[in-house]
């Protein structure tokens, strides 16, 4: 019962941030587009705080991790890189904002928020990994039907996104910067490429098996995912547009993407299960009656 | 330690590396498997069969069949030495 109230508290409290950063967003979407989005303070401010979504569910990520085990269970450890993805993302956030609002220059790339945002890629991919454990993905490997999928769906998001974003790159390996950049450029497509793979081969290959009072939670992490994906991917795509500004659609799109992930993590703080004396007790009730 | 009690240490052994110390605490909540998981001892009561099927479906309810495949690799070899009217249904 008490698990139950703290549980529709803090939804409260993520829908609430969410709903006056969506006000917010609005109200410069609509009211102040005809300003100059890199000087106007309300874009300055929005874009450096928005992403104080990741944090909170990164600490929820955090506080479930260690209801289910930490680094000690494949559950736990898929909750603590979760969480650890979302504090990267909001490292990346404030990295660039400080380039942007303290240094007053523009961003370079790669900086130090690339540590940030691609640190989240590779934490991400490992945490759906452990997810894949948890659900026994290893039972379906050991058809054809499933060893088949778990081959081509990630070769063929690999393929996509290459296509999509890598097709007529022009390679430079002139200089270190230059390698870390072509590094980061073909890290960052096929990175998410790869964890949005896994966790669709999750959804996938458990889908017969996977059930019970976990189903939902689990399901609710791969969705959180699929809708970091959906950001990432716009970002990449109109970074590659140079139509990335501050408080623009792309940060309203990564702000929906971290409440998603606060809330489907936030859905393992509670477990409400009967004991089974008590189920047998009911069963036998029902039965007498 | 009986057979029937080193199936449900391995069952539970297993559940942990999955959901930690969740698996313990669902252990604990099946009548007629007393569990002190500190000293990693279990001890089954009454019919023992019937308590191992508990545990797996107390498992079940969280994760549905994947739990019953984790339990029966889990506890495998411990089944197979077993005759077949004494393995726990759920574990067949």
């Amino acid at each position: 019962m008490k698990q139950k109230a703290t549980n529709g508290r803090f939804k409260l409290f993520i829908l609430i941030t969410f709903l006056g950063f969506t006000v917010w967003w609005l109200y410069i979407a609509l009211f102040l587009r005809n300003t100059d989005h890199y000087s106007n303070v309300h874009n300055q401010v929005f874009a450096a705080a928005y992403g104080v979504m990741s944090l909170l569910g990164g600490i929820i990520g955090l506080i479930a991790s260690k209801k289910w085990g930490g680094r000690k269970s494949a559950l736990g450890k898929a909750l603590l890189f979760f969480a650890l993805g979302l504090f990267a993302q909001e490292f990346g956030q404030l990295a660039y904002s400080f380039y942007l609002y303290a240094l007053k220059v523009e961003i370079p790339y790669p900086s130090i928020g690339e540590v940030g945002y691609f640190g989240s890629v590779l934490l991400y991919i490992y945490a759906v990994i452990q997810l894949a454990k948890v659900v026994g993905v290893k039972f379906s490997l050991k058809d054809r039907r499933g060893k088949f999928i778990a081959a081509v769906l990630p070769l063929l998001l690999l393929t996509g996104s290459y296509l999509f974003f890598l097709r007529d790159y022009q390679f430079d390996f002139s200089s270190v910067k230059s390698t870390l950049t072509v590094i980061l450029d073909f890290g960052y497509p096929l990175g998410q490429a790869l964890y949005v793979a896994v966790a669709l081969l999750t959804y996938i290959l458990s889908r017969k098996l996977l059930g019970g009072l976990m189903k939902n939670k689990i399901l609710f992490v791969l969705f959180a995912l699929l809708v970091q994906y959906i950001a990432d991917f716009a970002f990449l795509d109109a970074a590659k547009a140079q139509k990335v500004f501050p408080a623009g659609a792309n940060d309203f799109l990564y702000l929906v993407s971290y409440t998603v992930m606060a809330l489907a993590l936030g859905s393992f703080l509670t477990l409400n299960l009967t004991p089974s004396n008590e189920k047998t007790e009911t069963a036998s009730t029902e039965g007498a009656q | 330690m009986d057979i029937y009690a080193q199936i449900a240490t391995k069952i539970i052994e297993q559940q942990e590396t999955i959901i930690g110390p969740v698996a313990v605490e669902q252990a604990k909540a099946v009548s007629g498997l007393k569990v002190n998981w500190d000293k990693h001892e279990v001890t089954v009561s009454g019919n023992e069969q019937t308590v191992i099927d508990k545990l797996v479906d107390q498992y079940k309810e969280l994760f549905g069949k994947i739990s019953v495949e984790v339990c029966k690799e889990a506890a495998s070899k411990l089944i197979s030495q077993l005759p077949a009217d004494q393995q726990p249904s759920s574990l067949k």
